[in-house]
C-alpha cells in the first residue's frame, strides 16, 4: 500500500485530506508543521508527500527546498496544497521543484483523480 | 519553576485551542483480554459518580441533564464499552463515600492522591487544568498565594485547596462556599479578596454569569485540577479496562472534548493570541526592537546604561505578555530606522505611522499621541501659535519633521537647526532664538531635568502632534498582528501608570470657544450655578458611570465643554437607572437629560435642543437567527428593547406585529440574547457593538439595518425655555473640529477582547468599524462644509477657521486611508478565513456524497447535495466579491505571460462543453486566425467562461458560438447564442453588480449575480479594453471583450 505523508496545519483540511487518501487505499502520515513534516519525510520515506504551502513554522516552499536538497529524499514527488492561488503561484511552485499543484478547496470528488495524474506524470 | 508551569500550562491550552470536530468511535486496536472480556460481560452496568455543580467539568444542567468534560469521557468510554456506564450525579462528598462504600463503582473528577488509595484505583488523569487566583479588576495584581496574607479568600467546602491554606498559609482567612459560583458572587461583592481555584471553572462561569468585575491573576503551584476516574478498590480489573478505554480515545477526539467545554481566559498570559501567532512566536528566539537613543523620556540611554523610559516600560510590559520574547536595540533615529527597514532589526518604536513608510513597515495603532507646543522666555509677549511666529527665529531638531513642515507652510520663519532637543531649548534659553517647537512631553523633560528657568510654555501648534506607534518590518505581518494584540490587552490604567512616571500630566483644558450670550440670558443663568443633570449610566461609549463613579463618553465630554463655556455646573444624578432617571426627570427632580430622542410622547415633558448626535441603529440576534434585512423579516421573533428608549416607543407604535420583550439595560438585553431567551435585539450599533466587544460575546452579530438612527438631543424641563435656547447656542458654538475629537475619542475605543477566536465575529467588528467611519465621515464633511461657509463671512476669523477646515481635510484623509486598509484587511480576512471552513462544508459534505463514510439512502443524497452544492455556489461568491474588491482596491496582481489564445479558448470550451451536452447545445468555435497574446491567462479564461457559462444558462436550444478576430493590435473575443435574448432597456443593467434580470429562466439559472460585473472590472481595470453586449430578445445575445494583445506591466514595459 503507497503511502502519502500530509504536511498541513490545519485539522480540519487534515482529516478531510486523510480520510479521501484512506479511502482511496493509500495509508497516511500527518505533520502539522513544516519541521516535523521534513523529519517525517526523512524518517519515514513516503512514497510521495502532501505539502499545505502556509505554515505555521517554516512555509511549504521552505520544506520543498530542504526536500529537494537531502540526497536521500529528493526523489519524492511532492505535491503542493494552497488556498486559491494567484495567478503566477503555480509557475513558482513548479519552479521550486514540485511535481504537481492542487487548489484549495480542493473538489472532494476530484482530487484523488487530480493527485493520481500528477503521480502518474 | 514558575516560568516552566506556566510555559507547560500554554502547551496545555495550545493543545485544546486547535479546532476540531469528532465523533467518538472504538478504533480496531482497542483489545480487552479474555478475563477482561469474561469481566464486563457479567457487568452489564457500571455506575459512575460525577460531581452535580462543577461546570465545565461536570454538572447538571436546568433541564436535569448531566453535562461536562467528564460527562463527554463517559461518552466516549461507553462508545468503546457497549453502554455500560450509568452517571450518577451528587454533590462532591456525596459520591465520594459512595464509591468509598461500594455503592457506587467509579467517579469522575478525582485527583489522584496517596490517601486516596486506600479506598481507589485511579486511572492516569483525563484532564489537567491549572488552579489561578482571582481577585476583582480593580485589585492590584496578585502572584501568588503569599500576597494574599491577612486577606480573606473564598474557596469552594471540602476543596483540597482548603487544606493547603490552613496548613501552610494560617494568616490568609479562609472562606468557604457551597458552589463555585457563590464563591466568586461573594468575590464579586466584596466579600472576599480573592477565589482560588480551577480556571477553566471560574472563567466558565464568569462568562455564562456575566461576572463582569473579576479576572484571573497568577497561577499557584500547590494544586491544580488533574482530573481521574477513580475505581472501587475491589474492582482492579475495571481500573484496567477503563485505562485501556481511555487510551483508546485519540489526542482529536480528547482536544475536540475539552475544546468545546473550555473557555479561554482573555487577559492571562500568552493566551491573547491565536494558535497561529503563538506557533510563530514559539519559532522565533527573539525579537529585536530599536528604540532611540537619545530622546527622553520616550527612549534614550539611561544613566545606568541600559535604554530607559516610556518605550522602553512599554515594551517590559509587553515583554509581560509575551514571555520576554523582545529585546530593545538602542541606537539614533536613521540608524536605526534603516536597520528595520532592510530587515536587520525587527520593529521599531516612535515610528509616526505615514503613507510613505508603508512601504517599509506595517503599524500598530499609536501608543501615544503627544501634542507640539510652542517655547519661549517667560517674559515673552504669548505666542498662541505657528502664526504668531512670522519674522521670529525658531529653534527646531535637526531632520525633525517639523523643519520641512514650517519651511513649506511659514517660510516666513526662519529657522534654526540644533543637534537634539536639549541644544534647541538652550538656544532659546540663551536668545539665540525666539522659540523652540515641538513635542510637549520631551521639552517639558528636558527643561525640567536641565533646569531651564526662563522658558515656559505658549501655545499649542495647530498640526498633530508626535502620534507614536510601533513599526514592524513589512515582511513579518504576523508581529505586527501580536504586538497589536499586545498593546491592546494593555489597560489605559496600565498605560497611564507607565506614562505618568515620565511625563506630567495633561493640566490644560481645551480652550473653550466664545459664544455671545444675551444680558437676559447671563443672568438666568448667574441665577442657576448648578443644573440637575440626567444621564444613562449603562450606555457606553455614549455615556456611562467609571470604575470611580465619574460620568464618562461623549456626552460627559460636551458637558464638559458646556460648563467651560458658561460658567455653570452639570450636578449628574449617577445612582438612577435610565428608567428612574427618566421618571426623575417628569417628576422635576432634574432640570435636563443628556441625552433623549425627541418623540411625541416625551414632548408633553421635555423640551428639546437641536440634535447634536445621530448614532444609527441596527439589528442584533444570536446565533439562531440569519440575517434579517429589515425590521419585517422580525415578524414572530422576540425582540428585545430597552425599556423606556426610543427604541422602544417607535417599535411599539410603528410595528405593533412585533413581539417586544423590554429589558433595563443593553447588557441585560445581550445576556438574553445570547442565551436564546430572545431572538434578537434592537439598538444603537455604537454602544451596543461596544458592549457586546466588552463583555466578549461571540455569538451575537449585526444581522440587519432598521433605517433608525437614535438622534441625540438634551432633553430641558418645560418650564426653562431659557435653557433650552443657552444650551442651543452653546452646542453650536462648539468647532466641528472639536465635535470630531470628542466622538473619535469615544468611538475609536477598541474592544479589549473576544473576537480574536471567533472569526464571524472578527468580520463584524470590521464592518462596525467601516460602517461607523462611513457615518461618521458623511457627518464630519457635513460640518467642514458648515465651517467653511461661516470662514468666509469673517475676515478676521477667516484664516484660523480656514485652518482649522485645513486641519479636518486632513484628518479626513487620513481617515479615508484608514478606511482603505480596514477595507484591505477585511478582504484579506475573507479570503483566508472564509474558505477554510468552506474547504470543510465542501470537502466531508463531498466525501459523504461518494459514500466514503459509509452507505447513505436517498433523501440523505438529496440533503447532502444541497448543502455541497449551496458550498461551492458560496465559495463562487466569495471568490467573485474578492476579485472585485481587489481590482476596486488596485491590489490584484496582474500575471502576464506570453500565451497561445487557443490554448485558452479549448480550456474554457472543454470546461463548458458537458453543461452544454446536457442542454444538447451546439459548442463551435469560429477563428479567423490564432493570435499569441501577452496577457493575464487565469482572468482571460476566467472571463470568457463567464460569457460562455452565462451563454449556455440562457439558451434553451440552438448553439452557442466563440468567435476569434484579430483588429490590429487588439483582439476580439465574442460568444454568441441562440437564447432568450435581452430587452433593450435592460442592457445599461446588465454589467452591474447583483443584476439578475427577470425572467423564467432566472430562477433555474442561478449564478451570483456578479459575473458580468467582474468580466467588465477585469477587462476594463486590469486589460484597459472594453466589454459589449448585442441581443434582441428571443433571437440571442452576443457577449464580447476587445482587449489589447500585449498587455503593458503597470510600469510601462512589456513581458
Amino acid at each position: 500500500m503507497k503511502r502519502a505523508l500530509v504536511i498541513e496545519d490545519n485539522n480540519d483540511n487534515m482529516a478531510l485530506i486523510t480520510k479521501l487518501l484512506n479511502k482511496a487505499g493509500y495509508e497516511t502520515l500527518e505533520a502539522m508543521t513544516g519541521l516535523s513534516g521534513f523529519q517525517m519525510a526523512q524518517d519515514e520515506r513516503p512514497d510521495f508527500i502532501i505539502l499545505d504551502i502556509q505554515l505555521p513554522d517554516i512555509d511549504g516552499t521552505e520544506v520543498l527546498a530542504r526536500i529537494r536538497a537531502d540526497e536521500q529524499i529528493q526523489a519524492i514527488p511532492v505535491i503542493a496544497m494552497t488556498s486559491y492561488a494567484m495567478a503566477g503561484d503555480r509557475e513558482k511552485l513548479l519552479a521550486a521543484g514540485c511535481n504537481g499543484y492542487i487548489e484549495k478547496p480542493i473538489n472532494p470528488m476530484k482530487v484523488i483523480e487530480q493527485l493520481e495524474l500528477i503521480l502518474e506524470g | 519553576m514558575g516560568k516552566q508551569k506556566s510555559l507547560l500550562a500554554w502547551f496545555f491550552w495550545l493543545a485544546c485551542l486547535v479546532t476540531f470536530s469528532f465523533t467518538a468511535h472504538a478504533s480496531a486496536s482497542l483489545k480487552f483480554s479474555d478475563e477482561e472480556q469474561a469481566w464486563l460481560e457479567a457487568h452489564p452496568k457500571i455506575h459512575i459518580g460525577i460531581m452535580n455543580a462543577w461546570p465545565p467539568m461536570d454538572y447538571v444542567d436546568n433541564k436535569g441533564q448531566a453535562q461536562g468534560i467528564g460527562v463527554e469521557f463517559v461518552r466516549a468510554l461507553n462508545a468503546r464499552l457497549g453502554g455500560r456506564l450509568k452517571i450518577t450525579p451528587g454533590p462532591w462528598k456525596q459520591t465520594y463515600e459512595a464509591v468509598k462504600a461500594r455503592r457506587l463503582d467509579a467517579l469522575m473528577d478525582i485527583t489522584p492522591r496517596p490517601d486516596r488509595e486506600a479506598w481507589f484505583h485511579f486511572t492516569e488523569p483525563y484532564v489537567i487544568v491549572p488552579h489561578v487566583i482571582f481577585a476583582r479588576t480593580d485589585a492590584a495584581y496578585i502572584e501568588q498565594l503569599s500576597d494574599l496574607r491577612g486577606r480573606t479568600v473564598g474557596v469552594e467546602r471540602g476543596f483540597f485547596i482548603v487544606k493547603v491554606l490552613r496548613d501552610h498559609y494560617p494568616d490568609i482567612e479562609v472562606r468557604e462556599y457551597d458552589s463555585t459560583s457563590d464563591a466568586l458572587d461573594a468575590l464579586s461583592r466584596g466579600e472576599t479578596h480573592a477565589y482560588i481555584g480551577n480556571r477553566a471553572v471560574a472563567m466558565y462561569i464568569i462568562e455564562s454569569e456575566l461576572i463582569a468585575n473579576v479576572q484571573p491573576h497568577g497561577k499557584i503551584t500547590e494544586t491544580s485540577s488533574t482530573n481521574a476516574i477513580g475505581v472501587r478498590k475491589d474492582w482492579p480489573m475495571l481500573r484496567g479496562i477503563l485505562q485501556k478505554a481511555l487510551d483508546d480515545i485519540s489526542t482529536n477526539e480528547r482536544r475536540a472534548i475539552l475544546r468545546s467545554w473550555l473557555v479561554i481566559p482573555k487577559t492571562a498570559y500568552g493566551l491573547l493570541l491565536s494558535d497561529r501567532e503563538q506557533r510563530w512566536l514559539e519559532s522565533k528566539d527573539e525579537i529585536r526592537v530599536a528604540a532611540m537613543d537619545n530622546w527622553p523620556p520616550f527612549n534614550f540611554i539611561g544613566s545606568d546604561g541600559r535604554p530607559s523610559g516610556i518605550g522602553s516600560d512599554l515594551i517590559e510590559a509587553i515583554n509581560l505578555r509575551l514571555d520576554g520574547k523582545l529585546k530593545i536595540v538602542s541606537g539614533p533615529w536613521k540608524q536605526i530606522y534603516d536597520r528595520v527597514k532592510t530587515g536587520e532589526l525587527d520593529a521599531i518604536m516612535d515610528i509616526t505611522p505615514k503613507p510613505a513608510r508603508e512601504e517599509f513597515f506595517n503599524f500598530t495603532t499609536p501608543y501615544l499621541d503627544i501634542p507640539h507646543v510652542i517655547i519661549a522666555h517667560k517674559a515673552a509677549a504669548f505666542i498662541p501659535d505657528e502664526d504668531y511666529l512670522s519674522g521670529k527665529t525658531l529653534a527646531l531638531e535637526k531632520g525633525f519633521g517639523n523643519v520641512r513642515y514650517f519651511r513649506e507652510r511659514y517660510p516666513e520663519v526662519s529657522i534654526r537647526e540644533y543637534r537634539d532637543t536639549s541644544h534647541a531649548l538652550g538656544a532659546v534659553s540663551r536668545g539665540e532664538a525666539d522659540a523652540y517647537a515641538g513635542n510637549r512631553s520631551v521639552a517639558l523633560y528636558v527643561i525640567e531635568k536641565e533646569v531651564i528657568a526662563n522658558l515656559k510654555v505658549h501655545g499649542r501648534l495647530n498640526k498633530s502632534g508626535s502620534i507614536l506607534a510601533i513599526g514592524t518590518r513589512k515582511d513579518w505581518p504576523m508581529l505586527g498582528d501580536i504586538l497589536q494584540k499586545v498593546l491592546d490587552d494593555i489597560s489605559p490604567a496600565e498605560k497611564r501608570g507607565i506614562v505618568i512616571q515620565w511625563v506630567m500630566p495633561e493640566t490644560e483644558m481645551p480652550a473653550a470657544s466664545v459664544i455671545t450670550l444675551t444680558d437676559e440670558e447671563k443672568s438666568w443663568l448667574a441665577s442657576k450655578p448648578v443644573i440637575r443633570t440626567g444621564a444613562d449610566i449603562s450606555w457606553a461609549p455614549v455615556e456611562y458611570l467609571d470604575d470611580e463613579g465619574n460620568l464618562q463618553g461623549i456626552s460627559s465630554d460636551y458637558l464638559k465643554q458646556l460648563e467651560t463655556m458658561l460658567g455653570v455646573r452639570f450636578e449628574v444624578a449617577k445612582d438612577l437607572s435610565w428608567q428612574e432617571t427618566v421618571a426623575a426627570f417628569e417628576r422635576g427632580e432634574l432640570d435636563m437629560l443628556t441625552s433623549l430622542q425627541r418623540t411625541a410622547q416625551r414632548e408633553n415633558y421635555a423640551d428639546f435642543t437641536e440634535v447634536y448626535n445621530r448614532f444609527p441603529i441596527a439589528i442584533f440576534t444570536g446565533p439562531k437567527i440569519p440575517y434579517v434585512s429589515d425590521m419585517e423579516d422580525m415578524k414572530g421573533l422576540k425582540v428585545g428593547v430597552v425599556e423606556g428608549y426610543a427604541t422602544h416607543e417607535i417599535l411599539a407604535r410603528e410595528h405593533p406585529d412585533l413581539e417586544l420583550v423590554p429589558v433595563a439595560r443593553v447588557v441585560d438585553a445581550l445576556k438574553k440574547v445570547s442565551s436564546g431567551e430572545i431572538d434578537a435585539f434592537v439598538g444603537s450599533l455604537l454602544v451596543t457593538g461596544y458592549y457586546i466587544g466588552q463583555l466578549g460575546y461571540t455569538n451575537i452579530k449585526v444581522a440587519g439595518e432598521t433605517g433608525y438612527a437614535y438622534q441625540q438631543s438634551m432633553a430641558v424641563r418645560k418650564d426653562w425655555p431659557m435653557l433650552v435656547t443657552i444650551l442651543n447656542k452653546a452646542l453650536a458654538a462648539i468647532p466641528a473640529a472639536e465635535r470630531v475629537k470628542i466622538n473619535k475619542r469615544w468611538i475609536s475605543v477598541r474592544y479589549e477582547h473576544g473576537f480574536d477566536y471567533d472569526l464571524l465575529w472578527k468580520l463584524m467588528a470590521v464592518t462596525i468599524v467601516v460602517f461607523l467611519i462611513f457615518i461618521y465621515w458623511n457627518r464630519h464633511l457635513a460640518s467642514i462644509n458648515q465651517e467653511l461657509r461661516l470662514a468666509r463671512n469673517q475676515e478676521q476669523a477667516a484664516r484660523r477657521e480656514a485652518q482649522q477646515a485645513r486641519i479636518a481635510i486632513e484628518e479626513a484623509n487620513k481617515k479615508l486611508m484608514e478606511l482603505d486598509q480596514l477595507k484591505s484587511m477585511f478582504i484579506a480576512s475573507m479570503s483566508h478565513e472564509l474558505r477554510t471552513p468552506l474547504n470543510s462544508i465542501i470537502g466531508f459534505s463531498g466525501a459523504l456524497l461518494q459514500g466514503l463514510s459509509g452507505d447513505i439512502n436517498a433523501e440523505q443524497r438529496d440533503d447532502l447535495q444541497r448543502v455541497y452544492r449551496a458550498g461551492n455556489h458560496l465559495l463562487d461568491l466569495i471568490s467573485d466579491v474578492i476579485d472585485i474588491s481587489k481590482i476596486e482596491a488596485g491590489r490584484i496582481e496582474v500575471f502576464l505571460q506570453a500565451v497561445a489564445l487557443k490554448d485558452i479558448v479549448d480550456d474554457a470550451v472543454q470546461t463548458i462543453q458537458p453543461l452544454a451536452d446536457n442542454k444538447q447545445l451546439e459548442l463551435s468555435v469560429e477563428a479567423d486566425s490564432w493570435p499569441e497574446l501577452v496577457t493575464d491567462r487565469k482572468r482571460l479564461f476566467q472571463c470568457l467562461l463567464n460569457y460562455l457559462s452565462n451563454a449556455v444558462k440562457f439558451t434553451e436550444q440552438g448553439q452557442i458560438v466563440v468567435r476569434v478576430s484579430e483588429q490590429g493590435e487588439w483582439l476580439d473575443l465574442s460568444v454568441t447564442d441562440s437564447g432568450i435574448g435581452i430587452a433593450e432597456q435592460d442592457i445599461p443593467k446588465l454589467f452591474e453588480a447583483f443584476e439578475r434580470l427577470e425572467s423564467h429562466l432566472r430562477l433555474k439559472a442561478g449564478g451570483t449575480g456578479l459575473g458580468l460585473y467582474l468580466t467588465k472590472k477585469i477587462v476594463v481595470e486590469l486589460f484597459h479594453g472594453e466589454t459589449y453586449v448585442e441581443s434582441k430578445l428571443d433571437v440571442g445575445t452576443t457577449f464580447g471583450l476587445r482587449i489589447p494583445r500585449v498587455i503593458e506591466e503597470p510600469d510601462g514595459g512589456s513581458l
